[in-house]
């Protein structure tokens, strides 16, 4: 019984999308929609858990101009028609994670039926920012609720707060302009795994279950330092932790990762849903499959 | 008006209602308001730091050391570093001036669930550098910078629990997202001023709030089943005493019933504090005493976007006493 991500989609930059975040996640939306054979009115919450965005943004959430550009109910509310609530979440490589915790929330109340996480990250390019590390990719998932054995059980989180030192990313004024800049710990692989190890852990150990339960490890960040750290902090085979292919896709790298995994893993296989970003924090959570015959939509 | 670079003949004080504000001049961020307030909430309700499950920080300004936006990592994760909260799951969510009540919609549905036990939501606004850069900029009373000149800062905290069945406490949290209106009220950094600018089209957004509002309204009445009437309170994201006292009008007019008291105005005094307003507003009504044990308040967040929430509570004895009012 949980969410189950029924659809990923991912989308990478063209010359059309690679400055733009807001392009990203809505060709990510809307090719995740179509997929999955739905229309951009179904959707009842819409979360962004990108960051990296289109001039810096502040406010609006990235996620309501997502929504008015798939057109998911953007007009004034009407009788008799659901709308759409759309909002922003941060939390690095660990954000849609996040995202999928809410949406678990908002589904097991029955407040909603229908959700789609989006995460997207571009240079904002125009000078906006220096030594931009990541590359431009987009995803979106659909999720919906599941009564049988299927979907994310509880996720478990650690912190090992390092004011910022293993990642940190701000804008502020540079010789009179605002620029996005990054510092990164040449440490930051080996202090995630670590994190991420201890929030795997915890997560296991609260199921009962051992590495011997589990089909894989789906892992974000995508960076091969990581996979490698994580391997040996959790003497769990690197060849059974799946990464996002782009090492350097940020926010998407989750889902990413999840939809490698979801071409590989048995029908009604157990994956191990790992995430670790600056804070430092990580995330943890076990997720079941589809067995391939359970249907598809509630 | 006396910082604006042009002279501009705008009576802003007539125009907003708004008589003072308060503005950090530097000696607070957006991280200190917000820690500051999380220790106030945190002590006011006797609660220990390392109990809270979640702290969830919903501020659209991040500014730490000055006037630099901390985009990663969280604000969440150093707040909840500074009061102690280090078990706590930590993320930032943003979402306009909705922030805190897109926090507590989200916060609602785990601590009902039992599935999170007690839940900090917490905002700190260092907001008000976005009037300066515009003071720049104004010319007129056209400009799209005017609603810039009404922020304020503040530091506000929420922290929310799981009760037992019966107690007084949220009564309902839902949101829409009219976003045909997305692009109304954008602010990102801009040229070579600190922090960024916010860009408002303030009649489009005004115009809009006023057409969906009341059928909104009236629809989580009816979930509830309880009429206007039944309202004692309502509290509205404050952007101008005289938007909120037309909104209102309009809403009387829509239900052909009122609210059992006038629409609670703080704008007058602390100007618009972003995501914090409802939190600074309710916060002064109880100190004001006048909300008590039982009484039925409505949170409506208006905000870029454009978001439109309703949260609906109650309070009890324990809480209204604990700012003063025992009645």
């Amino acid at each position: 019984m949980g969410t189950v991500i029924e659809q990923v989609s991912l989308t990478d930059g063209g010359w059309r999308t690679h400055h733009s975040a807001l392009r990203l996640a809505v060709n990510a939306a809307k090719h995740c929609l179509h997929e999955a054979g739905r229309n951009a009115h179904d959707v009842d919450l819409l979360i962004n858990a990108g960051i990296y965005r289109d001039r810096n943004l502040a406010e609006p959430a990235l996620a309501a101009m997502i929504q008015e550009d798939i057109g998911a109910n953007p007009e004034d509310p009407h009788e008799q028609a659901h709308g759409t609530f759309s909002f922003d979440v941060s939390n690095g490589s660990c954000g849609v994670l996040t995202a999928l915790q809410i949406v678990d929330g908002f589904l097991k109340s029955r407040a909603i039926d229908l959700a789609l996480v989006v995460a997207s990250d571009a240079d904002p390019g125009h000078g906006l920012s220096e030594d931009f590390p990541f590359s431009p990719a987009g995803t979106a998932l659909f999720c919906d609720w599941s009564d049988d054995a299927r979907g994310v059980e509880r996720i478990h989180w650690i912190n090992i707060p390092d004011e910022g030192e293993s990642f940190s990313a701000t804008v502020g004024l540079l010789d009179g302009r605002n620029v996005l800049r990054f510092a990164e710990s040449e440490k930051a692989d080996e202090l995630f795994a670590a994190a991420a190890a201890q929030a795997a852990e915890a997560c296991l150990h609260a199921s009962a279950l051992t590495l011997d339960d589990i089909d894989a490890i789906v892992a974000a960040p995508a960076h091969s330092g990581f996979r490698a750290a994580l391997s040996a902090h959790m003497g769990f085979s690197e060849t059974q932790i799946i990464v996002a292919e782009d090492q350097r896709t940020h926010t998407a790298s989750l889902a990413a990762a999840f939809d490698r995994a979801s071409a590989q893993i048995r029908p009604g296989g157990r994956v191990l849903l790992v995430a670790a970003g600056a804070g430092i924090t990580a995330g943890a959570a076990l997720y079941r499959m589809p067995d391939g015959t359970a249907s598809r939509q509630r | 008006m006396s910082t604006t670079r042009h002279h501009t003949h705008i009576d802003l004080e007539r125009l907003t209602g708004i008589h003072e504000r308060r503005v950090s001049v530097g000696e607070d961020d957006s991280y200190s308001l917000a820690t500051a307030a999380a220790v106030d909430a945190l002590h006011r309700a006797q609660r220990e730091a390392a109990s809270l499950d979640a702290v969830i920080s919903c501020s659209i300004t991040k500014l730490r050391d000055g006037l630099t936006q901390q985009m990663e990592p969280t604000m969440s994760s150093a707040v909840a570093h500074a009061i102690g909260a280090d078990q706590a799951m930590t993320f930032d969510l943003s979402n306009a001036c909705a922030g805190m009540l897109t926090g507590v919609t989200v916060a609602n549905n785990w601590i009902r669930q039992g599935s999170m036990q007690r839940v900090l939501v917490v905002s700190g606004e260092y907001i008000s550098q976005l009037g300066h850069n515009a003071a720049r900029h104004i010319r007129n009373i056209m400009s799209k910078e005017l609603a810039s000149l009404t922020l304020g800062d503040a530091g506000a905290a929420l922290l929310l629990e799981r009760a037992p069945t019966g107690s007084e406490g949220i009564k309902f949290a839902g949101f829409t997202t009219v976003a045909d209106y997305s692009r109304l009220c954008p602010a990102y950094p801009k040229g070579h001023e600190p922090a960024a600018r916010m860009f408002t089209d303030a009649r489009g957004i005004h115009r809009a709030a006023m057409a969906n509002t009341p059928l909104l309204l009236h629809e989580v009445l009816d979930t509830v089943g309880i009429s206007l009437h039944d309202i004692d309170h309502v509290i509205t994201h404050q952007t101008s005493a005289r938007a909120i006292r037309k909104g209102m009008a309009k809403m009387s007019s829509y239900f052909g019933e009122s609210p059992r008291h006038d629409a609670v105005i703080t704008v007058d005094r602390y100007g618009n504090t972003a995501s914090t307003t409802h939190t600074v507003a309710l916060i002064e009504e109880l100190e004001s005493r006048h909300i008590r044990p039982g009484e039925t308040v409505a949170l409506i967040a208006l905000a870029s976007g454009l978001e439109i929430g309703i949260v609906l509570l109650t309070l009890d004895e324990e809480l209204v006493e604990r700012y003063g009012h025992s009645d």
